[in-house]
């Protein structure tokens, strides 16, 4: 009976063709090991088996027709047989388009983050001056703070310096006011001088009196001097009342200037200080905003790199569905055989004999499948067996 | 001027990510589905490197190489092969057919660009 041997054929080409498949793959090669199992009992009882292809031939050419009932077994199986061939090829078919639906749409992902980080990073950059790729901004605005901080510096020391030519000022008007105080005290010995000159005066004409006649014009003399003595004492008191507002507005002006100094000073110092803390801080942020960036650019480059290996495995989607291609066409062939087996079954179920020729037609067609399937299994493209990138060689 | 590749591949997801690693190093990438579009395109436009599969409908990678090294602006152009073919008399073949260098796949992004800039640039 040919047909035993023939499904016994289909079961062992269906456990190669399905090696490391599962579901409805697993369920055919079950189904076939265990038809093929229950009918090569029955077949051992009647012919001697053999492994190779040629002897499964001429065991097919020498069996009759005598088991029925296993003939009716293929064609009570074979529509669920090739339901479940379709539904494989289907279902294989279905797991291509699944994948290569959401490797798409993982590679777009990817793809975004990774134009989202690089732009994360460019704006970061730019905001930082670090723009231009090799720090020269960054060296510009450090040089710049530098620039700022020494010309600040040097207005503070202006300020310092004025302050102190200030003081030095206030020291001279002090030295002035001293001065006035001694024209004071000048001013003072001509006054004593005026009144003793007056008081001459007044007894010089007491004894022009006393002389009668004859000192009248000693009396005239007497009388000038005096007036003389009076304007003295006022032209006196009139330059102690100037110098007097001199000296006054000396010590206010010396006033004025020791606050100003002090002012000035303080001032100075105090801006210089915060200068100080300000410049710090700038310096502080420039630093950690340089810190920032270098972290940055080092998760970005790292970011490649992880996008790198998520890319090179991602490409098991292109190695799986030409693999998957390949058992379609495989599984193909199968189906080819048992539809062509089934065919030949029915026709001897209905009572039409199989000639011989018949039988060695369908034998060599069915031969024909399998080194097809043989010649699909030598072509299999894809020998990788992990996701290690593969070698590269330039001629 | 951005350099141009033209990368072919029957698989959506590889020409994906051919173009992702090539466009994000400033490279122009033009993509085609077989090795007949492959060559479609490269009669309109003149590339700079050709990157192709092996296995795909209408024409094969190595066809494409024979066909494009007869014409007269590919003689000298580079044509990397990207398969996951790996047998050595495959790539004698890849060889002769003129193909300039031959990429395992899966390709190291990082690697395939480092191919790229060696040979063209």
């Amino acid at each position: 009976m040919p047909v035993i041997i023939v499904i016994l054929i289909v079961a062992t080409g269906l456990h190669w063709a399905v090696q490391g498949q599962s579901g409805s793959l697993m369920f055919l090669l079950s189904a076939a090991i265990t038809l093929a199992a229950v009918l090569s009992v029955r077949s051992l009882a009647s012919t001697k088996s053999s492994a190779t292809s040629t002897q499964n031939r001429n065991n097919m050419r020498s069996i009759s027709s005598q088991d029925g009932a296993v003939d009716g077994l293929l064609i009570h199986t074979h529509e669920q047989f090739s339901t479940h061939f379709s539904g494989a090829q289907a279902d294989l078919g279905q797991v291509q388009t699944l994948l290569t639906d959401a490797i798409a749409k993982l590679l777009g992902s990817f793809d975004g983050m990774h134009n989202l980080i690089r732009e994360q990073r460019d704006v970061a950059l730019t905001v930082a001056g670090h723009h231009d790729g090799d720090g020269a901004q960054d060296d510009a605005l450090q040089s710049n703070l530098e620039e700022t901080s020494e010309t600040l510096k040097a207005l503070v020391g202006s300020i310092i310096n004025n302050s102190k030519t200030g003081i030095e000022l206030a020291e001279k008007m002090e030295g002035v006011s001293q001065q006035v105080n001694g024209i004071l005290n000048v001013l003072g010995e001509i006054d004593s001088i005026s009144k003793q000159t007056n008081l001459l005066s007044l007894n010089a004409a007491i004894e022009a009196a006393r002389a009668g006649e004859s000192g009248r014009g000693f009396a005239v003399v007497a009388d000038e001097v005096r007036k003389l003595s009076s304007r003295a004492e006022h032209f006196s008191k009139q330059i102690r009342g100037n110098v007097t507002l001199v000296n006054s507005a000396i010590i206010e002006t010396e006033g004025v200037i020791n606050r100003m100094a002090s002012l000035d000073m303080a001032f100075a110092l105090q801006s210089k200080q915060r200068l100080d803390i300000v410049l710090n801080k700038v310096q502080h942020v420039n630093q950690t905003m340089s810190t920032v960036i270098d972290k940055q650019a080092e998760i970005s480059a790292k970011v490649d790199d992880v996008v790198g290996a998520a890319v090179t495995s991602l490409q098991f989607q292109d190695m799986v569905n030409q693999l998957l291609q390949h058992s379609v066409q495989r599984i193909d062939c199968m189906h080819s055989a048992w539809q062509r087996m089934g065919e030949v079954a029915k026709q001897e179920q209905s009572g039409v004999p199989v000639s011989q020729q018949q039988v060695e037609q369908v034998t060599q067609e069915i031969s024909q499948v399998f080194e097809r399937a043989e010649h699909l299994s030598a072509k299999n493209p894809v020998r990788q067996e992990h996701m290690d990138s593969g070698d590269i060689e330039l001629f | 001027m951005a350099k141009t590749i033209l990368s072919v591949d029957d698989s959506s997801s590889i020409r994906q990510m051919v173009a992702f690693t090539l466009k994000s190093a400033g490279y122009e990438v033009i993509e085609a589905a077989d090795g007949q579009e492959g060559l479609d395109k490269a009669k309109q436009k003149t590339v700079d490197l050709v990157l192709t599969d092996q296995n795909m409908p209408r024409m094969d990678g190595l066809t494409l190489i024979k066909t494009l090294r007869g014409l007269p602006n590919y003689r000298s152009t580079p044509i990397l092969m990207l398969t996951t073919e790996s047998g050595d008399a495959m790539k004698m073949q890849g060889k002769a057919a003129g193909a300039t260098g031959w990429l395992v796949k899966p390709f190291d992004p990082q690697k395939l660009l480092e191919v790229v800039k060696k040979v063209i640039g």
